[in-house]
């Protein structure tokens, strides 16, 4: 048997089709990519949108505070984490567009590829992980804040200990692990598939 | 001039369709995720098409974009895919009743993805360093997996007529 011939007659009875005609090209080429590490950048985006809607409340929060000195500090630090948080997301979200090059070697691309979408779900984790605890130890210490105590007085109370332990030691890492199953659910199988090509192909090396 | 740009990429493609259609018939069953691949394969070529300096063919270029988005591209939940019924019909069919073309297809694509590329690249004329090249991994590996994966699919293709397969 000769396998080029039969593969020539493949060819020819199967992908030997020019029916596309140019509207359909151009209606492709108009539309956003469907490309998993597309929607990882959208969902960044959101979160970084989120970011900036946050720190410029915070700003004209930290304005309007300034009749009250102990609670100024507690603002700069959530401002602080929450800039922080969006200049981490938005460096990467940029290098996710300059990033990805579909004309590289395939290996390289998937490498590539992998490697960026894990980072973009990492990224998000920390900036919940980090936010999250901070906004709601935040929402413990305000009013004590506004009726004149330190932070450190504040965080000092005993009741502050046992809010925080029921909150942010039980509430983030449950969180953490809700985040995960469903990153896992959503993207898991592709990611294996991914990372196996690129193990298959790394072994061919 | 923006408009010259789409009128090259658009005759190419014309031109190049069957590259497209071979690697997702090849790789993808789901009836939605082939429509969805199509688009997304033209989109991700067009995108790149700025840097095309003409230094390959295009048909390899876009058979490397075509590739690239294929094994980056996120299927369906096998689940809940709806398998090409005119393919699952192929699958189904039992391997001795085939024709030799309809059989070779079939015994292609019971190979995993990777086996898959490299077999179909050798198929389409590709030298062994140029299927290094497009898939990023050295000539002298891609020319032992080849030479193995042919006398596997002889083999396979031999039972088969003998109706052992």
């Amino acid at each position: 048997m000769d396998i080029y011939k039969e593969w020539k007659k493949i060819n020819e009875e199967k992908f030997s089709t020019q029916t596309i005609k140019k509207e359909e090209i151009m209606n492709a080429i108009s539309k956003e990519s469907s490309l998993t590490i597309n929607e990882l950048k959208r969902r960044l985006k959101i979160k970084i949108y989120w970011a900036l809607f946050f720190i410029t409340l915070f700003i004209v929060w930290f304005i309007f505070s300034l009749s009250y000195p102990t609670v100024l500090p507690l603002i700069g630090i959530v401002l602080a984490c929450y800039t922080a948080g969006a200049a981490m997301l938005w460096t990467h979200y940029r290098k996710m567009d300059s990033q990805l090059d579909m004309t590289q070697d395939t290996l390289s691309t998937m490498k590539n590829n992998s490697e960026l979408i894990k980072k973009a779900l990492r990224y998000e984790n920390y900036f919940g992980l980090v936010t999250f605890p901070i906004a709601i130890v935040c929402g413990f210490i305000l009013d004590d804040l506004y009726a004149g105590q330190t932070i450190i007085e504040a965080i000092s109370q005993h009741n502050f200990a046992v809010k925080f332990i029921a909150c942010v030691v039980i509430l983030v890492p449950l969180l953490h692990i809700l985040s995960d199953n469903m990153n896992k659910s959503a993207y898991g199988s592709y990611m294996k598939r991914l990372d196996e090509n690129i193990g298959k192909m790394e072994n061919l090396v | 001039m923006p408009n010259k740009l789409e009128d090259q990429y658009v005759a190419l493609i014309q031109q190049h369709e069957g590259i497209i259609h071979k690697v997702i018939s090849l790789h993808i069953d789901d009836k939605e995720d082939k429509k969805d691949l199509f688009q997304e394969i033209l989109l991700q070529a067009w995108k790149s098409f700025g840097k095309f300096e003409g230094k390959s063919a295009f048909s390899t270029w876009l058979y490397r974009v075509a590739l690239n988005t294929v094994f980056n591209f996120k299927k369906s939940d096998k689940k809940k895919a709806n398998v090409d019924l005119a393919m699952a019909g192929e699958i189904a069919q039992p391997a001795a009743k085939k024709e030799g073309h309809e059989l070779l297809y079939h015994l292609i694509r019971q190979l995993d993805e990777v086996d898959r590329t490299l077999m179909t690249l050798h198929l389409d004329g590709h030298k062994n360093n140029e299927i290094a090249e497009i898939l990023g991994m050295t000539g002298n590996h891609v020319s032992v997996k080849i030479h193995r994966l042919k006398t596997q699919i002889i083999e396979a293709f031999k039972k088969a007529e003998n109706g052992y397969l």
